[in-house]
């Protein structure tokens, strides 16, 4: 199981937060979704592509098989 | 820009086809098949190194400008910081402006208007621009203020406690970790005028260090 905390973290810092949903070990990918019920600011969570690449750059750092992280993103609903 | 990380180089693969027969060993029993790895060839590239502009040893005389990005109270503080640094140093507040195209408004989650840089590049030889207050403005405030480095002008990003690791975050994966960054407390929004010109006046030697060192001595 990934420790998705440093993404979460980096998240709550704008009101929102995600959860992990699924990962492959084998491929070394991780799926979150991103949760902003209750954000006063959706336009302050950074886009997706930017959050990706984040969350990949801070889980790298405990999971260093990981090769992409995927983010559902509400706003794109 | 699309930031992003590059994937491990494919060191040792092979391009994509069909394999060729395994050749025949010497007691004509076929070879077991080498392990080859075909990596998808359409990740996008990872950013392009940049580096900081060249750091002037004096502010004296030099034009600041202020990039706003339109956040609450981001123009009331970073003006005051520049005034008092102007003050403090011979510069001048050549330019505020806000980040949308004339400077007529701005988008705190898109880059600078093109205009709008032409004319901070043009009018100013160092710039202060924020506020990297939320998740979105400081992604954007930290690709304007490298794109600024780029242009040979030393950019400072007015940050605040709760996005200064996302901002050196940011910087780091946009291809500069070492932007100069003024972090203020949070919130900037919401915070009285009073506290806001406190805030900028205590500013004033980090930022002459940040324009003159690339850092707060």
């Amino acid at each position: 199981m990934i420790d998705i905390t440093p993404v979460r973290q980096m998240l709550q810092a704008d009101g929102v937060d995600a959860e992990l949903i699924g990962s492959d070990d084998a491929v070394g990918t991780a799926r979150l979704r991103l949760v902003i019920d209750d954000a006063e600011c959706a336009e302050c969570v950074m886009p997706r592509p930017f959050l990706e690449a984040l969350a990949l750059k801070l889980l790298r750092e405990t999971n260093p098989g990981l090769t992409a992280v995927y983010i559902e993103d509400p706003r794109e609903q | 820009m699309a930031p992003s990380e590059p994937p491990a180089p494919p060191t040792g693969a092979a391009a994509a086809g069909p394999m060729p027969p395994p050749a025949p060993t010497q007691t004509g029993a076929p070879a077991a098949h080498p392990t080859i790895r075909v990596y998808l060839p359409d990740s996008a590239p990872g950013p392009t190194p940049a580096a900081l502009a060249v750091s002037p040893g004096s502010l004296a005389g030099l034009r600041i400008a202020v990039l706003d990005n339109g956040k609450p109270n981001a123009a009331t503080v970073m003006t005051r910081a520049a005034e008092t640094l102007a003050g403090r140093t011979g510069a001048t507040v050549a330019l505020v402006t806000k980040k949308g195209p004339q400077g007529m408004s701005a988008n705190a989650a898109i880059p600078v208007a093109p205009d709008v840089f032409d004319r901070v590049v043009a009018e100013a030889d160092v710039v202060i621009t924020g506020a990297a207050d939320c998740g979105s403005c400081t992604a954007y405030t930290v690709h304007d203020a490298i794109e600024l480095e780029k242009a040979g002008r030393p950019a400072v990003v007015v940050t605040t406690t709760r996005f200064e690791v996302i901002a050196a975050t940011l910087s780091d994966s946009f291809g500069l970790a070492e932007t100069r960054r003024l972090v203020l407390p949070h919130p900037i929004g919401g915070t009285d005028e009073p506290t806001l010109h406190r805030w900028a006046d205590a500013a004033a030697d980090r930022l002459i260090s940040l324009f003159t060192q690339g850092t707060v001595a």
